[in-house]
């Protein structure tokens, strides 16, 4: 019979104490007073653990009475970190030598039977002692693993640290000895890292160290205390893989719509991390990635900034609010900004993209008879217009627009869906609508009791059909079939206007922010202007003029036939078609057309065509050639007629032919003639208002006139508008209304309902087509635009760094005007390194140097062309330097000396004999290898060169317009090759930039804004250091 | 250091709690140590405020000078007055977010009430104070100070009540499984393949498992720059390194830790 029990407590006060029963003889026992028996008959290694211990035990611990017993109170040794192990592991040795290999699953059975076991003869352990020993092995594994936590105390007043695992709520004897080793532990790192003989209270003012290994008392005062502990917390945080904490990730709140037959919305608190991931706070705090205070707070900063959220209902997660529609409503338009404001994203259901709401033009008549009851005439003439409204691509039903308004909520729910309605252009939409009414004299809405009635029965109906529809979805299977839906009818918005009035109406801020479209517009019935809209019958088809002496193609046919329509309606055009689609031919056919009209009919007074010097001639031979029978003056040159007689002799004749600069020079005298017509050839010569040329043209008087031009739109929407006011004055308003309406919301904000108005209100007045659509040309081969990237040599590169530098240094406090002439001269600069370090240098140096290139556009250049020959092409070639033109040719004719080629540079400073035989030479032979080179703005306009079917373009400009026009001298009609266009850049440079935005901008050619280099200029240190500096990476590798 | 206090003039607390704490605390104090210590309060004699179970201290430069640590107590909830918080706020699951938020909703108090228990002292009886100085039995200067510090920081942060109530915000929320099903609509979080996963109840920080799950801690990529702005630099990279020579599953580094003991190799 064992006589000796030992057990191990935890007590309050003490921390970990051992106590002895002992047996004094059977049936009677003692708590031991005395530990000197044990330390002499215990076997080892047990004796020696207990032999550190002092003999007698002087401590009392208080040991829970069984059920109802009192406490009671028992001699006891209280055991420090050292000694507790020390006894614990003494403990498992004798264990694992009685137990063997299952110890530990023997003693777990033992403990659960509350066995002792026998240590020695005469002494055993208790299952408080024995789960020591389990205990231990986990405290163990814990310190070895770290994975410990250090938590601040309060022991007697004094502050201490503790160490502790990962777990709060285990046995109390295991953070003894989770403390015990971790102490030992890091004593030990410390000792072995050498840390002892520190200079204590600098290294460590808190007395950290001692506080972690002895058992030290941490300095500082309570505040300072507390940090600490909550320093060793986040520093434990720090390791976790996953971090998670409010004030490193961004606070999100997420939306969800309702579920079917539901109008409860979620509105759940997230957090984003940093790789983009949106966790519910709800399912963090679940997980333990976020404590509950974490996680009230992220709810709490979300309420805190939404009045609406603070009101609402909370979820039973107490994170997560449910929120009625009009609270989704009133958060969307009140609360998200204050939200975002504060960095909390707001992430609403998927594809909810806020709907625009857009006016659709359905209809616009103008009824047969409506000028036979004496309404004016083209734009004065009465039509009717009818509109519907549509969100995304619902058109709404009289209902649906009354449901919408009355629910006074950016959410509402259509045909089945929650839609988010763009409050902007929904509002915008009305004002439209109101302002038309008002104009047209025709009430919006119902105004009789029984048309009032008649809608509240309507909408009576909808709203039953809608709740079905609701509870339909809601329900299962077993539910009735919903009604039948209404047939769903548009609401149609109908009035009678002039179409000056809708036109002003459309361009006026009535319909500002407002989404329009017009593509859906039915085919009318109606006559006049009504006709040549979008979806209208176009104008009237006509046989072709017999004393035309060509055939026209189909799209010229009905070019001519919508002249036509606009002469007899009184009104202007712009014919703006692609460059060598024969606008001209166009015209001359107008003007044959209306010499036949019978002899019942006065004969047409004379027409004064306005052109550039250069085109005169072809205008004359063209004339000649196809209306031989037209009298064509030319009114140019020194010798011209400056009197009375003028008129007289412009009366006599069909065409008088003329050019800009007479026209404001001669003005007067033309004047004085009362044309039947004036036509603008090339008339973006009048795209300036301000030009004496361009006043000039709006103060001839004539009934008809007509703009020609392949680039309504050469830079800005202003001159479409300059353009206009000479053809149908005061169509487009006011140059200052225009410009703050239509022209900067298009132009600075992308405002698409500004430029749908835009394109409705000029649709009938603009007739563009373009080469590239081959439903026009059947007879036109493919143009293939290629950008050739091109690597800097080492010298352009070196030359080009230094230039940007150069500029850097120099704009800095430069005054404005100052910086920008320096800003455009470094872009000429930069663009001659980009070209050739011996354009940039003017040096008179070889292009190429001991046969390596010096300049990689030309070494591409060169092979192109080693190409191009062999294949018997021909090759065209622009540049805006004409100083580079002149380096270049020479070099290429020694260089393909043996093709026999000569280099034809045509530029500005060429006379104009010079430049007809150039073109005639270059064009004769076909099939031979040839090169010209052409400035880009002398080559420009009026050639063709269809001989060619490669167009290089050797240097950027920054107007794709300009380039087009360029490229079309050889892609036009006659062109029967395919064509290559080569546009060289320069890698890592300006060029390259600049080329990206030229490319964005090629889309919207036909009404595009093409940026000058003034910009770039204005770009702030860092923007222009950007814009400039020599992306290094590509940079040319080896000599090539 | 101090504590400025935001009120200059009138009553200091503005919610209706904290009004009723500064009701409290005045019949305790008495309207010459109240106004001392409001006067004292403002003045920004309040050094430090630390709030814990039952007790809240702080640090008043005195009169003479020196620095006193005042404490105000009042008794945490335990037993069944724990239980009924405890039951009524896990009923209220927006509770930790309004608390949060700064405001302690008036209609919790009353069902506490209604079983007699209550975050706020119930009258000066339920306070007791202690302070370093000499004026004993008080209260003195000090505490009145400390008073009104308390109030306006609970004013502000009604958590601030739990703690000294012994509560935490975490204790208030209902454990997942006893919590009302159907809280979640099906979609919300189903449309993240992350939600779904970590909605599953993980195991947190269970200690002895070796795969470094959701939120587990690996001491091998501690961060001992934050720590040592507050402890100091040695005994921060200490720390670290102790903690860097974790044994983990792979490849044992040599430590300076005892072996881990084996039953049997």
């Amino acid at each position: 019979m064992p006589s000796r029990h030992l057990h191990l407590v935890v007590d309050d006060d003490l921390g970990p104490a051992l106590w002895v029963r002992e047996q004094t003889a059977p049936g009677r026992a003692r708590a031991a007073e005395d530990l000197t028996a044990l330390q002499e008959t215990a076997p080892e290694p047990l004796a020696a653990a207990l032999a550190v211990l002092p003999d007698r035990l002087r401590h009392r611990v208080r040991l829970r009475g069984r059920a109802g017993a009192p406490d009671r109170r028992v001699p006891a040794a209280a055991l420090t970190g050292p000694e507790l192990v020390g006894l614990v592991e003494a403990v498992r040795a004798l264990l694992e030598a009685r137990f063997g290999e299952d110890a530990l699953e023997r003693v777990s059975a033992l403990i659960a039977q509350g066995t002792p076991v026998l240590l020695g003869e005469d002494v055993a352990a208790m299952p408080d002692l024995q789960a020591a020993t389990v205990l231990d092995v986990e405290a163990a594994r814990l310190v070895a693993r770290r994975d410990l936590r250090i938590l601040g105390t309060e022991r007697h007043g004094l502050a201490g640290l503790v160490w502790r695992g990962p777990d709060p709520d285990r046995p109390p004897l295991l953070d003894a000895l989770v403390d015990a080793r971790a102490r030992a532990a890091f004593a030990a790192h410390v000792g072995s890292v050498g840390a002892e003989d520190r200079d204590g209270d600098e290294q460590d003012p808190l007395g950290v160290l001692p506080a972690l290994t002895a058992d030290g008392e941490l300095g500082g005062d309570l505040p300072a205390q507390r940090a600490v502990a909550a320093a060793l917390e986040a520093f434990r945080d720090s390791g976790r893989a996953v971090v998670l904490a409010s004030t490193d990730d961004e606070l999100v709140v997420r939306l969800f719509e309702p579920e079917p037959g539901s109008t409860d919305w979620l509105l759940q608190t997230c957090l984003r991390q940093e790789d983009g991931t949106v966790h519910p706070v709800d399912a963090l705090r679940a997980v333990g990635g976020l404590t509950a205070a974490g996680a009230a707070e992220a709810a709490a900063a979300i309420m805190q900034r939404s009045p609406v959220v603070r009101g609402a209902r909370v979820d039973t997660t107490g994170l997560d609010w449910v929120l009625t529609t009009p609270e989704v409503s009133t958060l969307l338009a009140e609360d998200a900004a204050a939200l975002e404001r504060a960095a909390v994203t707001v992430l609403l259901p998927r594809g909810w993209t806020a709907q625009r709401t857009t006016v659709r033009a359905e209809q616009a008549d103008e009824p047969e008879d409506a000028r036979k009851k004496g309404s004016g005439v083209g734009i004065g003439a009465m039509a009717s217009f009818r509109w519907r409204v549509a969100v995304g691509d619902t058109e709404l039903t009289e209902e649906e627009m009354e449901e919408i308004r009355e629910a006074q909520s950016e959410i509402v729910h259509l045909r089945g869906q929650w839609v988010r309605l763009d409050t902007t252009t929904l509002r915008a939409a009305e004002r439209f609508l109101d302002a038309f009414a008002a104009r047209t004299g025709q009430p919006r809405r119902p105004r009789t009791p029984e048309e009032q009635a008649a809608a509240e029965r309507r909408r009576e109906q909808w709203r039953r059909a809608q709740d079905a529809r609701r509870q339909g979805e809601a329900g299962g299977p077993g539910t009735p079939e919903p009604e039948p839906e209404p047939r769903l009818t548009p609401a149609e918005f109908t009035g009678d206007t002039t179409w000056a009035e809708i036109f002003s109406l459309l361009l006026s801020p009535d319909a500002a922010d407002m989404g329009f479209a017009y593509d859906a517009m039915t085919s009318t019935g109606g006559e006049g202007l009504a006709r040549l809209l979008p979806g209208g019958r176009g104008p009237e088809t006509l046989p072709s003029p017999a004393t035309l002496q060509a055939t026209l193609r189909p799209y010229q046919q009905d070019g001519l036939d919508w002249m036509w329509a606009l002469d007899r309606l009184g009104l202007g055009g712009i014919l703006a078609d692609d460059m060598g689609l024969g606008k001209t031919m166009q015209v001359l056919s107008l003007l044959c057309r209306e010499r036949e009209q019978g002899d019942d009919s006065p004969a047409p007074g004379p027409t004064l065509l306005v052109c550039p010097m250069s085109v005169v001639g072809a205008w004359q031979r063209e004339a000649a050639r196809f209306a031989p029978q037209l009298r064509v003056h030319v009114h140019h040159g020194g010798a011209r007629l400056r009197d009375a007689g003028f008129a007289q002799l412009a009366r006599r004749h069909d065409v008088v032919l003329t050019t800009y600069s007479l026209l404001a020079r001669d003005l007067e005298l033309l004047r004085s003639v009362p044309w039947h017509r004036i036509v603008l050839d090339e008339a973006q010569h009048v795209k300036n208002p301000g030009t004496q040329v361009t006043r000039a043209a709006r103060s001839l008087q004539a009934p008809h006139r007509l703009a020609m031009t392949g680039t309504p739109v050469e830079n800005r929407l202003g001159d479409l508008h300059s353009l206009m006011e000479v053809v149908n004055p005061r169509l487009l308003g006011s140059a200052a209304q225009f410009a703050e309406r239509i022209a900067d919301p298009i132009e600075e904000e992308g405002d698409e309902g500004a430029l749908a108005r835009l394109k409705f209100v000029t649709s009938p007045f603009v007739l563009r087509r373009v080469k590239t659509d081959r439903s026009i040309i059947k007879d036109l081969p493919e143009k293939t635009e290629l950008t050739r990237v091109v690597n800097l040599t080492p010298e352009q590169a070196g030359l080009y760094e230094a230039i940007v530098e150069e500029l850097m240094a120099s704009v800095d406090g430069a005054a404005e005007n100052q910086r920008r002439a320096l800003v455009v001269s470094t872009l000429t600069r930069l663009k001659q390194v980009c070209n050739h370090p011996a354009h940039y240098l003017g040096d008179g140096s070889a292009l190429v140097r001991g046969g390596a290139h010096r300049s990689g556009k030309l070494e591409l250049v060169d092979d192109l062309l080693e190409n191009a020959f062999a294949d018997g092409e021909k090759v065209l070639l622009f540049t805006q330097f004409t100083q580079f033109g002149h380096l270049l040719a020479p070099y290429w004719e020694e260089r393909f000396a043996g093709y026999g080629i000569d280099v034809p540079f045509l530029h500005g400073g060429v006379a104009k004999p010079d430049r007809d035989a150039m073109v005639a030479r270059f064009q004769e032979r076909t099939d031979e290898p040839g090169l010209m080179l052409l400035s880009l703005r002398a080559g420009g306009t009026g050639l063709t060169l269809t001989a060619a079917n490669h167009v290089v373009h050797l240097d950027r400009w920054w107007n794709p317009a300009v380039e087009n026009q360029a490229t079309d001298r050889a892609f036009r009609i006659g062109q029967r090759r395919d064509v290559t266009v080569h546009k060289l850049v320069s890698a890592g440079t300006v060029e390259e930039r600049i080329d990206g935005v030229l490319a964005d901008k090629q889309q919207l050619a036909d009404l595009t804004i093409a940026p000058g280099e003034d910009w770039i200029a204005s770009l702030d240190d860092a923007a222009l250091r950007d814009l400039l500096s020599l992306d290094a990476a590509d940079s040319w590798e080896g000599d090539g | 250091m101090s504590i400025p206090l935001r009120s200059r003039r009138g009553a200091i607390g503005k919610g209706w709690h904290a009004v009723a704490l500064r009701t409290a605390a005045e019949l305790l104090l008495g309207p010459g140590r109240a106004s001392g210590g409001r006067a004292d309060a403002r003045a920004g004699r309040v050094q430090w405020l630390d709030l814990s179970p039952g007790r809240a201290r702080g640090a008043v430069l005195g009169a003479d000078g020196e620095v006193h640590e005042a404490q105000l107590d009042l008794a945490p909830l335990v037993g069944a007055d724990r239980a009924v918080v405890l039951r009524i706020a896990r009923a209220h699951p927006e509770l930790p977010a309004r608390l949060a938020s700064g405001t302690y909703p008036e209609e919790i108090e009353r069902e506490l009430a209604r079983e007699e228990v209550s975050l706020l002292p119930r009258g000066a009886s339920e306070l007791s104070h202690d302070c370093s100085c000499l004026d004993w039995p008080g209260p003195c200067r000090h505490v009145a100070a400390l008073v009104y510090v308390l109030v306006e920081s609970v004013d502000e942060d009604p958590t601030g009540l739990l703690t000294l109530r012994g509560l935490s915000l975490g204790d208030l929320i209902a454990p997942r499984d006893e919590a009302p099903a159907g809280g979640v609509p099906s979609g919300a979080g189903a449309d993240d393949p992350e939600d779904a996963s970590e909605a599953e109840p993980g195991s947190p920080g269970a200690g002895g498992e070796g795969t470094p799950g959701q939120g587990a801690v690996d001491p091998r990529r501690l961060d001992p720059a934050p720590l040592a702005a507050v402890i100091g630099e040695p005994p921060a990279a200490l720390l670290a390194s102790f903690f860097a020579a974790a044994e983990l599953e792979d490849g044992e580094p040599e430590g300076t830790t005892p072996d881990p003991p084996t039953v049997e190799p």
